[in-house]
């Protein structure tokens, strides 16, 4: 018997929304390639990476990057992308400024795109020979483990800047305390609702929540990423505005929340 | 980068990632087993990573040792204990007795060691952040104080209203925040990933 191809049942909303919300998306990028890109508001966690990594040259230290504990083929894949891509800036920042800079990661995934990441930053600066393979260090894809191993790294490797970006489990507040502790000027950014407390609290400067995903944005200034994120604006009016309908309809007795249940 | 760096992966991401989607939404012939055997592939391609990242460990810690640096004494013990697992976990096997006694002595009160230290770091990092230092910290100061005192016991006893602020707190004020940061990460996600979806967002692969 020949079974029809269709869309699941009870997914249909779900599969509608997604491509109104990519082609969204799709346009605002298109419009900024055209010319028309969107101006970007500052964030002072972005701008303080080139202080942190400066501060870190001139007191002779060196620079650690977390991507968090999130590992590449989990659902936080997209946390530790999203700080990975921050990585190509901060090694030839790190490599133009001769400092040493060590990666631990969690993700056995991650690490070779990690070294791969580093050593090409390293060689387009013309300095390979800065770049050590011991300071990308695969240490546990357990939190726990994960967090004591970039703790030792902090507090025996004379970090002066501690770049923590990505999502984290519990560990994330242990490595912001260590990097405060040893006096590391810390920028960090999760997505991670329960550690962005620790993370503003812990962190000389801070990234919350979805910034981690514009930071790849802010660095480049590319229109690609730069019109994603004024899509994404658009999208959380548009988000904001049905919720405010869908309250409203609901004390009329119109339930929104079945149309998003096809 | 040759073509093959350049182009390859994002082909590879593209064509997974449209593979797995398409299976979300869309009932066709084949098509969830088609995802399935992608996402076991991945499983096996992340096992053979494991093996790289195990050479990476031995590596940089016999480096250490050879090389005589700081704390290398830890790098011993690293490398005893990892032949030691790895040793007793392929004559014995993983589901063994004596991998099992292994792991319940000396990992399990080692990582619940780590994790009791957060009650530590908790405190530290409460005390920073409970500083009123602005109209924001301010705020964050009275409404931690309130939230704290609220689930005393002692709070209902003085006035139930302690709890209802508490709740008040909890439920609402906290519940909205959350859920704000909750839709701009979903909605960042999905930004994220579309770029890389069609290679728009290629800096994970080192292009600059």
């Amino acid at each position: 018997m020949i079974k029809m191809v269709g869309l699941i049942s009870g997914k249909i909303s779900d599969f509608v929304v997604l491509i109104i919300f990519w082609a969204t998306l799709i346009y605002f990028i298109r419009r900024s390639m055209a010319g028309k890109l969107p101006n970007l508001r500052r964030l002072p966690a972005i701008d303080a990476i080139d202080e942190a990594l400066g501060r870190a040259s001139e007191m002779g230290k060196t620079v650690l990057f977390s991507h968090g504990t999130g590992t590449l083929e989990s659902s936080e894949a997209a946390g530790s992308l999203a700080a990975i891509a921050a990585l190509p800036y901060i090694a030839r920042k790190c490599a133009q400024l001769e400092l040493q800079l060590f990666l631990p990661t969690g993700s056995h995934t991650a690490y070779n795109v990690l070294s791969e990441v580093a050593r090409e930053a390293y060689q387009l600066e013309g300095k390979p020979e800065l770049f050590n393979q011991n300071n990308v260090q695969y240490l546990s894809s357990v939190s726990r483990a994960y967090s004591a191993g970039v703790m030792s790294t902090l507090m025996t490797q004379n970090v002066g800047a501690a770049i923590m970006l990505g999502s984290y489990h519990h560990a994330g507040l242990m490595l912001v305390e260590t990097a405060n502790r040893v006096g590391a000027l810390a920028v960090g950014g999760t997505d991670s609702t329960a550690q962005i407390p620790w993370f503003v609290a812990g962190c000389d400067y801070a990234l919350i929540g979805e910034e981690i995903y514009a930071l790849g944005a802010y660095i480049s200034k590319d229109p690609i990423s730069v019109g994603g994120l004024a899509g994404l604006d658009i999208l959380k009016a548009v988000i904001l505005a049905i919720m405010a309908l869908g309250v409203v309809l609901f004390q009329v007795g119109v339930d929104l929340s079945k149309w998003f249940t096809v | 980068m040759s073509l093959y760096k350049s182009q390859g992966p994002i082909v590879v991401a593209f064509l997974t990632a449209i593979i797995v989607i398409t299976s979300n939404f869309i009932d066709a012939p084949g098509l969830s087993q088609i995802s399935s055997d992608v996402k076991n592939f991945g499983a096996i391609i992340a096992g053979f990573a494991l093996f790289v990242g195990l050479i990476g460990i031995v590596q940089s810690h016999a480096n250490n040792v050879t090389r005589k640096k700081p704390l290398w004494q830890y790098s011993v013990l690293l490398l005893a204990v990892l032949a030691l697992f790895l040793g007793v976990g392929l004559i014995y096997g993983n589901q063994s007795s004596q991998f099992k006694w292994i792991y319940d002595t000396i990992y399990g009160p080692l990582t619940a060691t780590t994790y009791s230290l957060l009650a530590f770091w908790v405190c530290s990092a409460a005390y920073r952040a409970f500083k009123p230092r602005s109209m924001e910290s301010a705020i964050l100061v009275v409404c931690g104080l309130l939230v704290f005192f609220g689930v005393q016991p002692i709070a209902s006893v003085i006035s139930p209203a302690f709890n209802s602020i508490q709740a008040f707190i909890m439920n609402v004020l906290n519940v909205a925040g959350t859920r704000g940061i909750v839709i701009g990460v979903g909605l960042g996600i999905l930004g994220f990933g579309l770029r890389v979806l069609v290679g728009w967002e290629r800096s994970w692969m080192g292009a600059d």
